[in-house]
């Protein structure tokens, strides 16, 4: 009987810990990374404005 | 009774219940991942279309930049520009060679002599540094012979290589 309920609360803990593991280990399909990245739209118009102001 | 209770729970646990289990959290964690997805990319269409608004404000001042940094020397070009600031000034060129293209860095060495007056020469070289075509003066050496001074100018100008230009076309 003791045997049994060890068994019950160490299979529970197993598929607990199974489960956790595969809501974390959900993989991006591949490539998506690559166009996920960060970048900061920013145009400097003062250099235009000032390469404007020189000879042509 | 309870014993048999508790060898089915142990395998209607391993079973049927894990497998069942770690098919939802797996989808639970698939369906967290594509919102933080769908966020990032909503993010990045907002940046993108900001850009086009700010690339759109632009248009205008753009082709200014294509003719600081052309995409590749562009001889024919700088060289007419030469012979005008040399008119400008006054100045008669009498020699003008690139030494260097160094194609990987977007950058050739020149040297360019030319003679004239004192104040000539001052304006030659302040309009020649005053070119839209970005041109850097590494030495300027002057002598005088005659009635007449003769500049010696070592320089560099700047192009934007072809793969930078191909990379900057194909940024994402």
């Amino acid at each position: 009987m003791l045997l049994l309920i060890s068994t019950l609360v160490t299979v529970t803990v197993w598929v607990g810990f199974e489960v956790y593991q595969s809501y974390v280990n959900t993989q991006l399909p591949d490539g998506i990374d690559r166009h996920l990245g960060v970048w900061q739209p920013e145009l400097k118009i003062k250099v235009l404005d000032e390469l404007q102001k020189r000879n042509p | 009774m309870l014993v048999f209770s508790l060898i089915l729970t142990i395998v209607m646990l391993v079973v049927a219940l894990k497998p069942t289990l770690m098919t939802i959290s797996g989808l639970i964690g698939q369906i967290s991942q594509r919102k933080e997805v769908v966020k990032k990319m909503n993010d990045k269409i907002y940046r993108v279309q900001l850009a086009t608004k700010l690339l759109n404000e632009a248009e205008a001042k753009l082709p200014v930049l294509d003719e600081s940094m052309p995409e590749g020397f562009v001889w024919g070009d700088w060289a007419k520009k030469l012979e005008l600031l040399a008119t400008q000034s006054g100045v008669k060129t009498n020699q003008i060679s690139v030494t260097e293209v160094m194609t990987t860095k977007g950058e050739a060495r020149f040297t360019m002599s030319g003679s004239g007056q004192y104040e000539q020469i001052l304006q030659w070289i302040v309009m020649l540094e005053n070119m839209r075509r970005i041109v850097i003066i590494d030495s300027l050496q002057i002598s005088s012979a005659k009635n007449e001074l003769t500049a010696m100018i070592n320089g560099r100008i700047g192009f934007e290589t072809r793969k930078e230009a191909s990379e900057k076309t194909g940024q994402n």
